[in-house]
């Protein structure tokens, strides 16, 4: 390999929609920024992603975390009308609101009483439980299978095309000054004299300040200071459906129809390391939960099915974090990177550039896991 | 019909009946189960009806019958109007006669046969223009291909199925008004120094040259060094353009028929992620086997033009042996056994690939077969065009699953086997690149949509989460 | 299980048209060779008319409905007597 590196101001390492959504906040700072995007043949969460913009039901042990995603969600709409000038691309998003549908009263009654408890921890929390009849008429189109018992609505849900989004962002980098390259990095070397040395596909590159945003691959990216970073791979599987008429103005959460009329379900959780095989069984078990919502899917065409791998914080949080011992090197890890990327576009710049991290994010350092920053 | 078997044939064309009558022959139960009604694949449809017979030559005809005579007495199960859209080791989900099943074998031997390239051009969503293997088939059905059969009838394009359309159509009396030919001389030269190898197999030669005579006595009007091809028309085909030397010309047509040459079906062993090579000359991805057909693998084996493409014939050899193999493999005979009974297939498929060697030269596609002008919509399904695959490209993608992604070019229900030969083209044309460099399409099962409750029944699910 | 092919023929009904075609055959191929019907399908994409072109599973441009059901592969599908096929209907028609 080459010895002369080429000298970089800030590298972000990761392509998908955290680092380039990271890349796109620091633009008019005035730093020369460096993205780096890995081969498709890499992981790829960002690639596999529904979309949502998903604030609602969740994180009620961790409010912070639940309020920032509603911090994000409101960010959105001026974000994604910003980089649809910049980038002259259209981006396919609805920010109607979200619904979880409930089977049974059961199920019903349990989402209730969770969504009491957001309220009582978020103080304020725009959603509620609504029943079968008010479903069925925020969603007219679609015949509900007779165990639906109502939903959980949220206005301040949405769905945004992803893979519109990460284009986007991309082309918009290239407006406002970002150097994109396509190269895969195999190793971090910290330098003697500071700085860091990325050993790289396409030979060594060096840098001032790095920024880790390269979802799994940040655990072998950080093992220079962190031998076992507490992040796994979530394996999710969907089936999607053959394109329908628009017929879900509102996203269903686990049965969600795309801007292009196809309808993605999925949601399971599996934690088997970096297997990313399509278990039949397991994808029939996610269908046949969608045709007890939605039984004319039943008799839809399946046209694919495939599974990706969720970039999972130990504790489900996000990790916003300098690595112990090395205050250039910023980590960000998320499973939220769609919902979330307002915030690290509009909010995380400062700290990626030295500074403090905006209130909400000041606990989701490494710290919390026993690491000394 | 037993769900449980030794081995599960895929396909009945040459190639999957050849497996399974040597496979029967070793004393294996066997099953075979196939898209069609009847035996025979794509180059012996309808074999057993003389609509299907009298579009061979006489050679061939004799050859078929057998086949699907040998094969109907082996004792093989048939599972004939069965869609196939799942495969795992040892097991495949499929539609049998409407009904979901899963059937479950100790060896699977896969024969998709091959398909024709396509290649986009301006115009050829338009009613009116086909491929030319589909037209085939429409003769072999007995129909015409136009309300009136003496409408004009255009044949476009380079390989070996346009030679045997041309008969067909002929011989249905159908008015050819041109023959335009796509090939590139050059290359077609190369083809000469390995013709005289074309002498051991003297009757391959003679069908051939009497396919020729025939095209020749109809004095169809052949038009050399065309490229740029457009079908126009309103709601339906009008006219054909086509460029020679540097000039447009138009003519009035009722039907287009283009054949830019036969690629492997690919989408089974490229969803369980088998290696595949790519051939540079005939620009087409091919699995790699070993000479039996045995994929990496066990218990999987692959026959015929699926693995390469070597004509009918070859495929039923290939067959012959890979049902040999799948014996072996399963242990009920000896290697010695399976030498013995391999040999002669062997050494005829070896004289084969030797004497048509010159075929992959003499048949090449243009090396600017896929230069389509930005309009030419390239996804059928997603109607993506070329300039959307460019403009991808522009903006940084340099793989073909990524183009995908950011143009939807391949995400239709035909997972890219319409446009994927031509989104690998147009994208390492872009990228300045080989089609090496650029990948293939990733392809996930089902290979064919199933409705979602028929997947979910056959796939006993696992017990609930929730979202 | 399967009949040989003969030249028995049977009577499919294509949009109310009465077809008279070989046993046998796919649906795609008896629309295609003796209704010569134009376009069998409206593409939900783009509007534009399309028809059956590779008539072997590879395309999905045959898309049709076959005795009720929509989007049927019809050149996968082979003719029975009394068959009622009609051009592929517009995804709008579709009861969810």
């Amino acid at each position: 390999m080459s010895t002369t590196a080429r000298e970089h101001d800030i590298i972000i390492v990761g392509g998908g929609i955290s680092g380039v959504a990271l890349a796109y906040g620091l633009a008019d700072r005035g730093r020369q920024i460096t993205l780096l995007d890995g081969p498709t043949a890499t992981d790829k969460a960002s690639r596999t992603n529904v979309g949502l913009i998903w604030c609602q039901s969740k994180f009620a042990h961790l409010p912070d975390y639940a309020s920032l995603a509603f911090l994000s969600a409101r960010l959105f709409p001026e974000l994604s009308r910003e980089l649809s000038e910049v980038s002259g691309l259209e981006i396919p998003v609805n920010y109607r609101g979200g619904l979880i549908p409930c089977l049974g009263e059961e199920e019903y009654s349990s989402r209730a009483d969770y969504i009491d408890r957001l309220r009582q921890v978020l103080e304020e929390y725009p959603g509620e439980m609504i029943s079968r009849s008010q479903l069925e008429r925020k969603l007219p189109a679609i015949t509900f299978g007779p165990e639906v018992t109502g939903a959980a609505w949220c206005e301040a849900d949405g769905i945004i095309d992803p893979l519109a989004l990460l284009r986007a962002y991309k082309v918009a980098l290239t407006r406002v000054g970002v150097t994109t390259l396509k190269t895969l990095v195999h190793q971090v070397e910290p330098l003697a004299g500071g700085g860091y040395r990325l050993h790289t596909a396409t030979g060594p590159l060096e840098c001032q300040q790095l920024v880790l945003a390269a979802g799994l691959a940040n655990r072998r990216l950080a093992n220079f200071a962190i031998p076992d970073l507490p992040v796994h791979a979530d394996k999710g599987q969907v089936l999607l459906v053959e394109r329908l008429p628009q017929v879900m103005p509102i996203p269903m959460l686990g049965v969600t129809q795309t801007f292009g009329g196809t309808v993605i379900i999925g949601f399971r959780h599996e934690y088997v390391g970096h297997d990313t095989q399509v278990v039949p069984s397991a994808v029939a078990s996610e269908g046949q939960w969608a045709i007890r919502v939605w039984p004319a899917l039943g008799k839809r065409r399946l046209i694919r099915t495939w599974s990706g791998l969720r970039v999972m914080p130990k504790d489900s949080q996000a990790i916003y974090s300098r690595l112990p011992g090395h205050p250039g090197v910023t980590l960000v890890n998320t499973h939220s990177a769609v919902t979330l990327a307002a915030f690290h576009t509009r909010l995380l710049a400062d700290y990626l550039l030295g500074g403090e991290l905006p209130e909400l994010a000041r606990k989701m350092t490494l710290n919390r896991f026993g690491f000394a920053s | 019909m037993n769900r449980r078997t030794d081995l599960l044939v895929i396909g009945a064309g040459p190639a999957g009946l050849a497996a399974a009558v040597s496979a029967r022959d070793c004393g294996l139960e066997v099953t075979l189960i196939d898209e069609q009604a009847a035996p025979g694949g794509q180059l012996f449809r309808n074999i057993e009806s003389p609509l299907g017979q009298q579009a061979l030559q006489a050679r061939e005809r004799a050859q078929g019958m057998e086949l699907v005579r040998a094969f109907r007495a082996s004792g093989a199960a048939y599972c004939p109007k069965t869609t196939i859209w799942g495969l795992e080791p040892g097991r495949v989900s499929c539609t049998l006669e409407g009904v979901p099943a899963t059937l479950e074998a100790s060896a699977i031997i896969v024969a998709p046969g091959a398909m024709e390239r396509p290649v986009p051009f301006p115009g050829w969503t338009l009613p009116g223009v086909m491929g030319a293997g589909g037209a085939d088939i429409l003769l072999r059905s007995g129909g015409t291909l136009d309300k009136d059969p003496a409408a004009p009838v255009v044949l476009a394009g380079n390989g070996p199925l346009l030679l045997l359309l041309a008969g067909h159509l002929l011989q249905a009396g159908v008015k050819i008004v041109a023959w335009l030919d796509t090939g590139c001389w050059s290359q077609r030269l190369r083809a000469l120094p390995l013709m005289p190898a074309a002498a051991l197999d003297p009757a391959y030669l003679n069908k051939g040259v009497k396919m020729a005579l025939q095209v020749l006595k109809g004095k169809i009007p052949l038009i050399r060094g065309v490229s740029d091809i457009r079908a126009l028309g309103e709601g339906q085909l009008e006219q054909v353009s086509y460029r020679k030397r540097g000039k447009r010309y138009l003519l009035g047509a009722a039907t287009l028929l283009r054949h830019e040459g036969i690629i492997p079906r690919t989408h089974i062993l490229n969803s369980l992620r088998i290696e595949h090579h790519w051939d540079r000359v005939q620009r087409y991805w091919y699995p790699l086997l070993d000479q039996d057909g045995a994929t990496s693998i066990a218990g999987l084996f692959l026959a015929g033009d699926a693995g390469y493409v070597h004509g009918g014939d070859a495929s039923q050899l290939k067959g012959s042996m890979s049902g040999v193999a799948a014996a072996r493999y399963l242990g009920v005979i000896s290697k010695e056994e399976a030498a013995d009974r391999s040999a002669a297939p062997r050494k005829q498929l070896q004289t084969m690939r030797i004497s048509r060697g010159y075929l992959r030269h003499l048949f090449a596609p243009h090396p600017q077969l896929f230069k389509v002008p930005d309009e030419t919509m390239v996804c059928r399904c997603e109607c993506v065009t070329a300039g959307e695959i460019r403009k991808a490209v522009a903006e940084g993608c340099t793989e073909v699953n990524e183009v995908k992604l950011f143009s939807r070019c391949g995400m239709g229900p035909c997972q890219g086997r319409m446009c994927g030969p031509a989104l690998a083209e147009i994208t390492a044309a872009a990228c300045s690149t080989g089609v090496e460099s650029v990948g293939s399409l990733r392809i996930r099962q089902p290979f064919r949509p199933v409705s979602l409750e028929n997947y979910c029944d056959l796939h006993h699910p696992l017990p609930d989460q929730q979202p | 299980m399967s009949t040989p092919l003969t030249t028995t023929t049977v009577r499919i009904l294509f949009e109310g048209q009465e077809l008279e075609v070989p046993a046998g055959i796919s649906v795609a191929a008896a629309v295609a060779g003796y209704a010569h019907p134009g376009h069998t399908c409206k593409h939900p994409v783009d509007g534009s008319g399309r028809a059956p072109f590779c008539f072997m599973g590879v395309c999905f441009e045959c898309l049709m409905e076959i005795n009720g059901l929509p989007d049927v592969q019809s050149c996968l599908v082979t003719v029975e007597e009394g068959m009622q096929v009609r051009r592929q209907p517009l995804p709008e028609s579709i009861k969810l």
